[in-house]
């Protein structure tokens, strides 16, 4: 029995095959896996050689970074971003006089933050930021953008009385909240408030003074974000009365939403744009003649809301009906149960919707130029014909630069909703 | 919120009648009835003061401008009515024809994008990502303006299609290659055919494809050198329009050539319409036949020869009675056959491309949505891939498919009305903007114009409605 072979101990692991491994094993089988697919590796490869080195050729190599019009006419010259260099202060502001532009600096800076904190993944406090962005902050960037007082002190009195209103009406207002908080009703007594603060900043702006800026002197990147950031803040909240008003069990109010959002859904925008600039006049008395901005700004902010509704509806649906139950239960009315328990769990849900929302409508804002409004990409399209830059590559280096921008702005957006998207949906996954 | 008073029998009601819910309506309905009545007064007053007219009348009088592309005729004189339906025909064709383009190029992409090759998908990907997150504005503004408008003039016309000013030698490898290969895939597919067992999607699509192609080329290929001659030298004549010798390319235009068909074509229509009914019929009883008997017959092959083939053979008996009306330069420009024009073009272009990126990604997530399990299971049963494609996997996914993609079809239709950027004359720039500025009736044109879309709008929801019942998945 001793040519009997038994091993005592295992044999030592192989290495795999060599071609199944590292960059020629990868390459095997994500692109030469079948005939078929290499076929497309070789096509797919022609296509990008067609493609990127010109591509890279024009924006970086070639390109002309500083210089003048001379300079981009040159033959064999690429992308000129010294015109974008020049033009910059237009394409960002418009015709917005240079001393105040600090004003829109200010605006857009402001905005940033509080969008940020309302975004930003388990932020605190984000309560306050909601009342910031959605109450004071348009208040104050009317006041800075158009140099107006952001409150109706108009409708004030002159002379005596109007001093005595001044004192009156605050006092007023304040009795009224105190009255209102010992009475348990919070939420009334904080919007008296807020009235008396809108109110007294309103006085303060008096002395400030600042140049009044018309709306035709907007333009620019800054008008493309006022109107999508407009659109925004006015659809959401509108949107979500639309949702409820859709899903009510009163028939005038579920038919109403109903139509008026199947109405702006079936028509393009720019209908509704045409709608807004040439009969709005028509249907307001002759002396409210709305400011040129103001109209594709309501256009805007209908057709928004419309799409809105759907959204909120869909985080309404998504919400177990348990809830709803559990509400009436306990013995809520239907406002509180909305306001308490349905609605900040539906509007978590449809964070991810809502920036898809915010996307599609900062890519809409380019339409409104048809009312004549300098947005961003009218902006670059009026600018293309000037004598002092005219060549072959303007044209292209104006889309370029559009395009870059907005890609940037609209993917970064997306990624922020896909992440969300996978936070939200990450305790729902069975 | 009280409660209805109980019933003694039966379940309690579920709709609520109280006071408070009849106030809301109340308020409601007042808010909106005394909206609307100003502004219906208001409208009155202000139109008056300004001398808009408040009625149709409009629709009758001469319009007095000229519309460069018509598909039905007319002319200054005609009535802002006719240049209504000139819009909306343009709005139409515009609409379908980048309906086609788009599903094509975008179940393309979206079946590219779950490809197994890594470059493959990844190309996929950054279209779809490019396309999406830039405006559709600034994608028609660049090819009307950086791309179709940059082309040179009519006296320096590009030849179309022009492939061997790219790479000599390509067209004839093409034409001769695609012949090699149809000819390969003819011989492959009858031996397939012969075989046990049921024929793959794949081959039987490609069979069908190279008949179609072989048929149309011998029978039809006589067309392409123009003469109505019966001495067709085939291979010259699709040469010679490869070469560019037929198209021509400019800024102010695609140029290709027109057929013109003599009376002598009137068997031949009807030939291919009995070919089309006769073809219909075959198909719906083959199905029929294998449902019964389990017997299959490559039913798209059979019924495309059966449209084509009466039709070629009366053709082809009648001695080739089409011309071609070929577009020849003269003057600075260019004169005769059929004219694409650029804006129809740049529009037709950017709305494809620009849809085709939503479509992709529907299609991705169709696909995606269809359980693994599914395709395990079909193999398990031994069917194989092409097969569990056609059967178990596409059919699943074109219920989850069909839904957004009529919403994309609508989005491309809405999305026509851009045509007013780069003026192609759509419903909206012709109607909208020019009979707008001419009549001043603003309320009644824009008003017919959004009726227009909502009709549009609401057919095709309802359509997708009845769809939608019909394929729904039956839930306890």
């Amino acid at each position: 029995m001793s040519n009997i072979f038994i091993r005592q101990t295992p044999l030592p692991q192989l290495a795999p095959p060599p071609d199944s491994q590292g960059v020629v094993g990868w390459l095997r089988e994500n692109m030469f896996s079948t005939p078929l697919s290499s076929m497309l590796t070789l096509l797919a490869l022609l296509i990008i050689g067609w493609i990127v080195p010109d591509l890279i050729r024009f924006m970086f190599v070639d390109a002309v970074w500083s210089g003048d019009g001379a300079a981009c006419k040159a033959p064999g010259a690429g992308a000129c971003w010294a015109y974008v260099r020049d033009k910059i202060g237009f394409f960002t502001y418009g015709l917005y006089p240079e001393t105040e532009i600090w004003r829109v600096n200010l605006v857009l800076a402001v905005g940033a933050v509080l969008a940020l904190w309302l975004l930003w993944p388990d932020a605190k406090g984000r309560a306050m930021a909601a009342v910031l962005f959605f109450a004071a902050y348009p208040v104050i960037s009317f006041g800075l953008l158009t140099g107006h007082v952001p409150f109706p002190m108009g409708w004030f009195p002159g002379g005596a009385p109007g001093k005595l209103a001044v004192w009156a009406f605050p006092l007023i207002l304040l009795v009224a909240a105190t009255g209102l908080y010992f009475a348990r009703q919070r939420g009334w007594a904080f919007l008296l408030i807020g009235v008396c603060i809108w109110f007294a900043v309103g006085l303060i702006w008096r002395d400030f003074n600042l140049v009044k800026v018309g709306t035709h002197n907007w333009g620019g990147i800054f008008v493309s974000l006022l109107v999508a950031t407009i659109g925004i803040v006015f659809s959401l909240p509108l949107g979500v009365l639309l949702a409820l008003g859709r899903r009510s069990e009163m028939p005038i109010v579920r038919f109403c939403s109903i139509v008026f959002i199947e109405f702006i859904r079936g028509v393009p925008l720019i209908t509704i744009l045409f709608m807004a600039n040439f009969m709005l006049p028509l249907f307001v008395p002759q002396e409210w003649s709305p400011d040129r901005l103001l109209r594709p700004l309501i256009g805007v902010a209908l057709f928004a809301s419309a799409y809105m509704a759907e959204v909120v509806r869909g985080g309404l649906q998504a919400i177990p009906k348990g809830q709803y139950e559990g509400a009436m239960a306990m013995g809520l009315n239907w406002s509180q149960m909305m306001r308490l328990i349905v609605l900040p769990q539906a509007l978590v849900l449809v964070i991810p919707g809502i920036v898809n929302s915010f996307i599609a409508l900062f890519k809409d804002t380019t339409l409104v130029a048809i009312a004549g409004v300098f947005d961003f990409l009218k902006a670059i399209e009026t600018q293309r014909e000037d004598p002092s830059w005219a060549g072959p590559t303007i044209s292209t280096t104006g889309y370029l630069f559009a395009a870059l921008f907005y890609f940037l702005f609209c993917f970064g957006m997306s990624r922020y909703s896909i992440m969300m998207e996978k936070r939200l949906s990450a305790g729902r996954k069975h | 919120m009280t409660d209805a008073p109980a019933a003694t029998a039966g379940p309690p009601s579920t709709t609520r009648f109280n006071w408070r819910s009849l106030l809301w309506q109340a308020i409601l309905t007042v808010t909106i009835a005394w909206l609307g009545y100003e502004a219906f007064t208001n409208a009155r007053t202000n139109m008056q003061a300004r001398n808009i007219p408040s009625d149709f009348s409009f629709w009758f009088n001469t319009s007095g401008f000229d519309i460069n592309q018509t598909l039905i005729s007319y002319s200054a004189v005609s009535t802002y009515g006719r240049a209504f339906m000139v819009g909306l025909i343009n709005t139409l064709a515009v609409a379908a024809a980048g309906v086609f383009f788009a599903t094509i190029i975008g179940f393309s992409v979206g079946i590219a994008r779950l490809s197994s090759n890594w470059i493959v998908a990844k190309l996929a990907a950054a279209y779809v990502e490019l396309l999406r997150n830039t405006p559709l504005l600034l994608q028609l503004l660049f090819w009307y303006n950086a791309v179709l408008k940059q082309l040179p003039h009519p006296r320096q016309s590009l030849p179309f299609p022009a492939l061997t000013a790219q790479m000599p030698g390509l067209t004839t490898l093409l034409i001769g290659g695609g012949a090699v290969l149809a000819a390969a895939m003819l011989l492959w597919f009858g031996k397939r055919a012969n075989s046990a067992g049921p024929v793959p999607l794949l081959t039987r699509t490609l069979g069908s494809l190279s008949l179609g192609a072989g048929v149309l080329i011998l029978l039809f290929g006589g067309m392409l050198i123009g003469a109505g001659s019966s001495s067709n030298d085939v291979f010259a004549g699709i040469l010679g329009f490869a070469k560019g010798q037929y198209g021509y390319l400019n800024n102010r235009g695609l140029y290709l050539p027109f057929p013109q068909f003599a009376a002598a074509m009137q068997p031949v229509w009807i030939a291919f319409g009995c070919g089309l009914v006769a073809a219909i019929v075959f198909f719906v009883w083959a199905g029929k036949r294998q449902l019964r008997t389990g017997q299959q017959l490559p039913r798209a092959s059979i019924a495309l020869a059966i449209l084509f083939i009466p039709a070629a053979l009366v053709f082809w008996s009648a001695g080739n009675p089409v011309s071609f009306d070929l577009p020849k330069p003269r003057g600075f420009n260019l004169s005769g056959g059929w004219r694409i024009y650029p804006e129809f073009f740049a529009l037709l272009l950017g709305l494809s491309l620009y849809t085709a990126a939503f479509i992709a990604e529907i299609v991705r997530a169709g696909i995606l949505a269809v359980e693994k399990g599914q395709t395990e299971a079909a193999g398990a049963l031994g069917l194989r891939r092409q097969t569990i494609l056609k059967l178990v996997v596409i059919p699943q996914a074109m219920r989850v498919i069909i839904p957004p993609l009529t919403n994309q079809y609508l989005n491309l239709t809405k999305n026509s009305s851009l045509a007013v950027f780069i003026g192609y004359p759509d419903l909206v720039q012709v109607f909208a903007g020019t009979v707008l500025n001419q009549t001043g009736a603003a309320v009644q044109v824009i008003a017919i114009t959004m009726a227009v879309y909502l009709v549009i709008s609401l057919v095709t929801s309802l359509i997708m409605n009845i769809y939608n019942r019909r394929v729904a998945l039956v839930e306890r």
